[in-house]
Order: C-alpha cells, then structure tokens, then sequence
C-alpha cells in the first residue's frame, strides 16, 4: 500500500532534515536549499487504528515529497499536491514568521491539491527545532490553538527536534496512521470521483471538434 | 598546439563587436564551432574556462532587459531611446561597484528603497547563502574563507534582487548559479577578498539572462521543458518512463520531481562531481543562443514559427519578421520592453532554446535508468540515486552527451502540444469557450477517414 506524504512549510523550517532523520535516521548541519521539490520513500509497518498497536498493522510505502519552501515555488505545486493521503505543516519554534505562515500553507494545499474531502483532510502540524528550546518565540499553547482552531477533529501537534531526532517518528507515523484511516473511510466514493471527472473531459473534446 | 592555445586562438576570433546582423551570425558560427570543440576535448581547458564564459555571458547579457532602468516606466524612457541605436556596448552601466560607499551603489540602494525589493528577500538570501556553499566540493570551502566566498555571494544575490525587473526578483535557485559563478570568475583572486568584481556581476547578469524564461513568469520555461523531456523520455530511456508511469500512477509522465532542480540550478544543485557541473555548464554556454542570436533568427525573416499557438503573441511579438531591414527590426525587437514581454514571447521556443539543457537532462535520466537496472522497488531505488544519476568523469559525460542524438522534430510537436494543452487549460480557468480550431486542423478534419466527425 502507497502512501503519499506531502511535507510543506516556509524556507528553511527544517522539513529536509526531519525527512532525512525520519528515513535515514541521520542529521546534518549541511543540508543544501531544496530546489522545486524531492521524494524519499520509506516503508513502514502502520495501523489504521491508534489503540490496536499489534492488530491489523500492514505494510505500507510511505512516499514522502519534501518541497521548497521559497513562496514562489507554490505555484509548481499541482504536480506535487495531487494525490496526497496526508500532508504534514512544519514551522519553526524560533521564527514566528514561519508559524504565521501556516494558514497560508494549508489554504494553498487545500486548494491546489483539491481533496474529495477538504473538511476533513488529514493534517499533522510539526514544530521544529525543539533543541533550540532557548530561542523559542512561539508558545506551545500558541500552536495548540492554532490546531484546535483548525480542525474539526483533533489536529495532531508535535514538537520536534530533527537534530536529536525527538518525536520525528512518532510524527510520522502519526501521519501515516491517520492517512490510512482516511483511505479506509474514502474507499467508497472513489468511483464517484472518476465519473465526475470524466465528464467534462468527454463534452470538451466534442465541442473542440465541431 | 595544446588544447589551451589552441582556445586562446578561437578567443582571439571571437566577434566582440556586434552591430550588424552578419557579424552577429558570425558570432553564432563561432559559438557552434566551439560548442563542438568542446564537446570533443570533454570540457574546455580550466585556463581558458574563465575566458570564453565570460564572453558567452557577456553576450548573454547584451540586449537583456535593462535592470536598474527598464522597470517602472511603461515606456522607455527617452534618455533609453537615445542609446537604443547602439545595440551593444550599452551593458556596462550596471554593474556592481567594488566599493559599497560609491556613489552609483548609494543610487542602487536608494532606487530600492521604492519598495521594490520585498522585505524578506534579505533573509531569504542570508538564508541561503550558506545552504548553497556546504558541499560544493571544494577542500577550501571548509576552511575559513567560506566566510569571505558567503559574503561575496550575498553581494551578489543582493544586487540582483535589488536592480532585477520587479517580476524577477531573487528565486531560489539563483544562489546555486551565483555560487558556481563565482568559483570560476574568482579563482584567481584574493580568497579573502569580500567584493564582487564587476566581470562576475556583468557574468551573472548574462547568467539571469539565459535562464530567465526558465523561471519567469510563473515558470513557464521549467514548465514547457519538463512536459517536453516526459514526452520524449520513452524513446530515450524506456524502462525508466514504464518504470515512472506505474509508480506516479499519474495519467501523463511527469518529471518535474526529478528534472525540475537540475533544470533551475543548472545541475549546480546535484550531488555531482563539481568538476562535471563546470563541464555541463560549458557545454551549456555554448549551446545556449543569447537573445540577441534570437533576436537575429526573427529578424532575418524566419517563419514566425508557433505564432497561432504561442500565448501573448501580440502584434509587437510578430511585427519584426514583417520589417525588411533587420537592424531596424532588431532595434524596434530590442525595445520591447519588460521581461515579461520578452520571456512570455520567448516562451515558444523555450524547449528548443534549451536544448542542450534538455539533452543533458535526458543523459542524466538514461545514466539513471542504467543504474536501477531491473531493481524491483523501482522508486525507492530511484530515490536512492543520489550522485549515482549523474556520469562519474567528463570524458563519460561528454561522450554521452555526443551519443544522445537529440531530433527536434519530436521536441517542437511536444513543446506545441503543451503550449495548446496550456492555452486551453487558461481559456477554460477564464470560462471561455475553446478557441475554434485553426484552417489546418479544419482541412485535417476534413481530410480524415473517419466519417463521424462534422465540421
């Protein structure tokens, strides 16, 4: 089973090296500027339920996209939205900039990746840089609200440290269950999508011809 | 003759001056003839490297849209149309001063304080300066000069995003052509040195030139190139494209994951040797026509190819092929104005400007393709490459690149393709009906055996 995984946030938040501590469990200081976007993938044993941890887990690939974060890169994202299961919003604790910018970030996600079901969409939101803790200018409570604002359901919220490789696993693998659980709950309304997709495509290519 | 006298012979040829339309198709036969010599020497000589990149980018920048002055007026300003009649000569007015405290920066700093350089453009650059400079290759990097190379590549980056066209603006990306830039053209000077020099601000500047319908607007360039190398990938490495369809399950191949940073950064960007990005990039210089070069191709009364199709083809875009007199036309083609004009202009033929581009990419897919050889997790291995996408030496490099024969019939129906998939995608975001279909698909139509289809 694929999962696409989609790692979004502003301009040097870390999102390269949560996903390389994540996949390679490696950190370095000396990561180069991610330039249009990257995929790593990972394979992992997940569960589509929190509480059952041994039951029904399966394999799952998880296929991680790690994007630029400059804004103007935005508008490449189409290609790269489309298709995701779960997307993963990454600030840092010491720019408050970066947190400000979230609402941007999911807003944009939301309507160029255009999912069946925007209300409910799995997020996760990831704060970095927690080893950094003394330069800390966004409050954990802050950030909870932020989530608790955001979200219908509980919007899972994790602080992270890439460098020492604090919770990066759990956060993805919280991510991962809950795109599992959304693919569960969805798996009926995918024939919907691709009739009603296929429609409008069919009444172009007639009136193009006459 | 060493291949290093043997350079500085063809420099000395090199048509510096170009006002009329012949010299400048000398200049282009000159730029052909070496683009070959440098495919078959495997790079040029490192002695002259500096040299010869320099004219290209000094031609590049040529006839690119006036930084400091083009911007904020809609039409040029008189004092521009005084200098317009001499086409060349005219790139050295802005260029970055060695002193910060002269006057002319005191001038760039000011024009900027209108508000034309967005305030997180600093931090944006300060950013990535050092995200570009660790594990460029180099022993000395490491050591304590990083600084100085920092700072020198801040200057520049800031300078452009200062004086650059209000669209342009600092990309990511450009930190990675500045850095390779700079490797070359300050290889001779002092390590500690804080200071760009001017030949490496002109160079930079004719750097932006070549890849500025690449990225502006909107990426339309990256885009076209990315649609075009997907199209043409299966012919090139097969298994690879079978390999891509099924794991992206996506409906058409799309590249942009993988070609997109090579493409940006021109392979500055990639885990490879640094000395096979200097030699790509050699091959890419040489390769790539300058706009006045295109400009000529226009004026000489060629067939205005894509005219229909292309989008913003306007009246100005189509009149020099109408004038008789190619100076003329290239002056009235010079003028035109706003990069925006120009790239969207430009925009046709971008797959077919970047060719060498679009080889070298294609190379790199076929290196990958052998390398995952018949890997059952494709895209986990695909992942994996790393360097291994990229040929390991130049001489492999370039006899890959000679061996990747590359036929632009196939390219331009591709580029065409995604233009009309583009206009059409455009006209149905506006809400407008598709635009009716042309004379010759109307003939074709006609033409066709199949009897269901009605005009």
């Amino acid at each position: 089973m694929l999962l696409k995984v989609v790692i979004l946030g502003d301009s040097g938040v870390g999102k390269t090296a949560l996903l390389n501590q994540f996949v390679n469990n490696r950190f370095s200081t000396s990561y180069k500027a991610t330039i249009g976007a990257d995929f790593l993938t990972k394979e992992a044993f997940c569960g589509a339920n929190a509480r059952s941890v041994a039951i029904d887990e399966t394999l799952v690939t998880l296929q991680i996209w790690d994007t630029a974060g400059q804004e103007r890169f935005q508008s490449l994202g189409v290609g790269f939205y489309r298709g995701a299961d779960v997307c993963i919003l990454v600030y840092d604790i010491t720019q408050p900039k970066s947190f400000e910018n979230l609402d941007t970030w999911r807003i944009e996600f939301l309507t160029q990746a255009s999912p069946s079901d925007t209300q409910n969409f799995p997020f996760v939101v990831i704060a970095n840089k927690l080893d950094r803790e003394n330069d800390r200018r966004v409050a954990t409570q802050r950030a909870q609200t932020w989530c608790a604002k955001n979200s219908t359901s509980i919007l899972p919220f994790f602080e992270t440290s890439a460098k020492a490789a604090t919770e990066v696993e759990a956060a993805f693998r919280k991510a991962a269950q809950l795109a599992l659980s959304q693919g569960t709950m969805q798996a009926d309304f995918i024939p919907e999508t691709i009739s009603f997709r296929g429609s409008p495509a069919n009444g172009d290519s007639k009136s193009s011809c006459c | 003759m060493s291949a290093a006298a043997e350079w500085r012979a063809l420099l000395q040829e090199f048509p510096a001056r170009c006002v009329t339309s012949a010299a400048l198709r000398r200049r282009k036969r000159w730029r052909k003839k070496c683009a070959r010599l440098c495919a078959a020497q495997n790079g040029l000589p490192p002695e002259v490297r500096r040299d010869v990149w320099a004219r290209m980018l000094a031609a590049a920048a040529e006839a690119a849209p006036r930084i400091t002055d083009a911007a904020p007026a809609p039409a040029p300003a008189p004092a521009n149309d005084a200098a317009a009649p001499r086409i060349v000569g005219s790139s050295s007015r802005s260029l970055v001063p060695a002193n910060e405290d002269s006057p002319r920066w005191a001038r760039a700093r000011r024009r900027s304080d209108d508000g034309r350089i967005a305030e997180n453009i600093p931090r944006e650059i300060a950013l990535d300066v050092p995200r570009t400079l660790t594990g460029s290759g180099s022993a000395d990097e490491a050591t304590e000069d990083c600084g100085a190379g920092a700072k020198r590549l801040r200057r520049l980056l800031t300078h452009f995003a200062r004086t650059a066209p209000p669209d342009q603006g600092y990309c990511q990306g450009l930190n990675f052509l500045g850095s390779t830039l700079l490797r070359v053209f300050d290889a001779n000077r002092d390590p500690r040195a804080t200071t760009v020099d001017a030949r490496g601000a002109l160079a930079f500047r004719g750097l932006v030139a070549l890849v500025a319908p690449l990225y502006a607007p909107d990426f339309r360039g990256l885009r076209e190139l990315v649609a075009v190398a997907g199209a043409v990938l299966p012919a090139y490495a097969p298994r690879l494209a079978a390999l891509l369809r099924d794991e992206l399950c996506d409906e058409d191949l799309d590249l942009m994951p993988i070609v997109s940073s090579w493409v940006l950064a021109l392979f500055a960007a990639t885990p490879m040797p640094p000395q096979n990005v200097l030699v790509c990039w050699d091959l890419l210089l040489l390769g790539t026509p300058s706009r006045r070069e295109l400009s000529l191709e226009r004026c000489a009364g060629g067939r205005p190819r894509d005219r229909d199709t292309g989008s913003g083809s306007d009246d100005a875009a189509g009149a020099p092929a109408l004038f008789a007199r190619p100076r003329a036309a290239a002056r009235r083609f010079l003028r035109l104005g706003s990069i925006e004009d120009a790239a969207a202009e430009k925009m046709g033929a971008s797959a077919k400007r970047h060719v060498v581009l679009l080889r070298l990419c294609l190379v790199m897919l076929r290196v990958g393709e052998e390398r995952i050889g018949d890997a059952a997790d494709g895209l986990d291995a695909l992942s994996r490459l790393g360097a291994a996408w990229f040929p390991a030496t130049p001489p492999d490099l370039c006899s890959r690149f000679l061996a990747c024969e590359i036929r632009s019939k196939p390219i331009r129906a591709a580029a065409r393709r995604h233009r009309r998939d583009r206009a059409r995608e455009k006209r149905a975001k506006q809400g407008l009906p598709p635009r009716p279909p042309g004379a010759l698909a109307r003939l074709r139509a006609l033409l066709s055996p199949d009897p269901g289809t009605t005009l």
